[in-house]
């Protein structure tokens, strides 16, 4: 049914034209109409809400787990495979599918990653920090929560939604790479301080998307065929 | 602090000269022969000097003396007032040279070198397009100051973020309301400088004090540029100020210009025989 969309993470890949079909159960308004044009608004804000919620406690996680680590906070980290880069150029540019499509892939990316930092951190720390623990897997629900709004967001476009990657592959994603207790310190700051940018990213590609379209009063960049 | 010696030109050391400073003349006691000695210069013995063949009063050299010290460490400051377009570093010396300086600015956003183009006005000033935003990539500025006695520089890193810093509210105005003594209604707006306020909006912090108290009152409003205050105290003067800052990044700006504005009151009743028989009810 879904079939994969690769190269979702890239910047400026071609999102647009690697779209799929989707068996939601909506049925929605056509894109421009006044109700989907409300929907859209609707959902928007309360993305806007959501992504800024979501950034404060990735902040206070950051704080925590940069004392916890024993980490100096203002430490570069280089770019971690896997991680997905906030960093975008021309971004003002950006149509509002491209907007929904980066946002979906990073934040399902920050998903699977979070998931994989919450597990080692049990497994290294057990019962000694529950408190990060707890953090960790409260923001872990909201990036689900931020990326299932999005999918919603694109459902109501009539957009296909890509189809999570590792899905065909009949093994299962490959296993993560064996790094060492210090390396995965350094990749979690690094997974953290991504995410807070993606969380700022998020509110701002919201609110282009939330600003009406002069002609035809559909959001910006969002009435275009597959 | 230096010692300068001077030749008069190709005269023979113990010809004789007469050397002048701006025109007066110097006395003998700093000459060597024909050479002047100045010991241990200050910043007011820079001018013109000039050294006059004995008799003859001919001109036989002449030059243009600049006292002055080396760069101290220079300060420089870089911040984003128009965000997300990009952001401009400034820079100034803490003590003048009282000599010519060069300065020069680099900028790296990681691995990358970045042109920082210098504005014609004011020249201690350059500015930067932003190529990249949500970048976790930190910038660094190093400014470097160079003149004729030696070189300084200072470095500035900084993350997109950190240096987002808007211009204060603009055309800030405070009206009493009319029968209202303790209201009174403050509206401002964005910046002309923050290109977009819509996909970037600003919240606001107002601040608000009778000019007979030191104390002030704060609001702080996430949107909308106008606020009515509701507890003035009634028939006093008030100094109103707004400031600015992005809802999500950076710090906030400086206070605005004062405004000041007192809350409507009633109008007094003349003390005259007529106005207490011909009495108007106010609302």
């Amino acid at each position: 049914m879904h079939q994969l969309s690769k190269g979702l993470s890239s910047p400026g890949g071609c999102c647009a034209r690697s779209l799929v079909a989707v068996t939601a159960a909506r049925t929605m308004a056509a894109a421009g109409s006044p109700s989907a044009a409300l929907r859209r608004r609707d959902l928007c804000s309360r993305g806007i809400r959501l992504a800024g919620k979501m950034r404060a406690d990735v902040v206070d996680l950051l704080d925590a787990y940069v004392e916890q680590q024993g980490l100096d906070a203002s430490a570069s980290v280089a770019a971690v495979e896997g991680v997905p880069l906030a960093a975008v150029e021309r971004w003002d540019e950006q149509t509002g599918t491209q907007r929904l499509l980066e946002n979906l892939a990073a934040y399902r990316a920050f998903r699977a990653l979070l998931a994989q930092m919450l597990e080692e951190q049990r497994e290294q720390l057990g019962e000694a920090d529950a408190g990060l623990g707890r953090a960790l897997a409260a923001v872990l629900l909201q990036v689900s929560a931020f990326a299932y709004h999005l999918e919603e967001l694109l459902r109501l476009e009539s957009r296909g939604i890509p189809g999570e990657e590792g899905d065909e592959e009949e093994d299962g994603p490959p296993p993560p790479p064996r790094l060492s207790h210090f390396e995965r310190k350094l990749r979690g700051l690094g997974v953290l301080r991504e995410l807070a940018q993606w969380a700022v990213r998020s509110v701002r590609d919201l609110r282009q998307l939330a600003k009406p379209s002069p002609a035809t009063g559909a959001a910006p960049g969002l009435a275009e065929s597959p | 602090g230096a010692d300068v010696t001077m030749k008069c030109g190709s005269m023979d050391w113990d010809a004789a000269v007469t050397w002048t400073a701006n025109g007066t003349d110097i006395d003998e006691s700093h000459l060597n022969g024909s050479y002047l000695i100045l010991k241990n210069v200050d910043l007011s013995q820079s001018g013109q000097y000039s050294c006059y063949e004995g008799s003859s009063w001919h001109l036989k050299y002449q030059t243009y003396l600049r006292v002055g010290t080396p760069p101290k460490e220079p300060v420089l400051k870089c911040r984003s007032n128009n965000y997300p377009k990009g952001f401009y570093c400034s820079w100034h010396l803490p003590t003048p040279t009282y000599i010519p300086n060069t300065f020069n600015i680099s900028v790296i956003h990681g691995t990358k070198d970045m042109v920082c183009e210098k504005d014609a006005v004011p020249k201690n000033r350059c500015h930067i397009r932003y190529l990249q935003l949500f970048s976790t990539v930190k910038y660094k500025v190093t400014l470097t100051v160079t003149n004729a006695l030696g070189k300084n520089f200072t470095t500035l890193t900084f993350d997109e973020f950190a240096i987002v810093k808007p211009d204060p509210p603009e055309s800030v105005v405070a009206k009493p309301v009319p029968n209202n003594p303790r209201r009174l209604e403050v509206s401002w707006q964005n910046p002309s400088s923050w290109p977009d306020p819509e996909s970037f909006p600003l919240k606001f912090f107002l601040r608000y004090r009778p000019l007979i108290l030191d104390q002030w009152q704060h609001v702080e409003l996430s949107d909308g540029t106008s606020h009515t205050i509701t507890d003035a105290y009634a028939g006093k003067e008030y100094i109103i100020q707004v400031a600015a800052k992005d809802n999500d990044i950076g710090t906030w700006s400086d206070w605005s210009v004062a405004v000041h504005a007192t809350p409507w009151t009633e109008e007094p009743k003349h003390l005259t025989t007529e106005a207490q028989i011909t009495e108007t009810t106010s609302a």
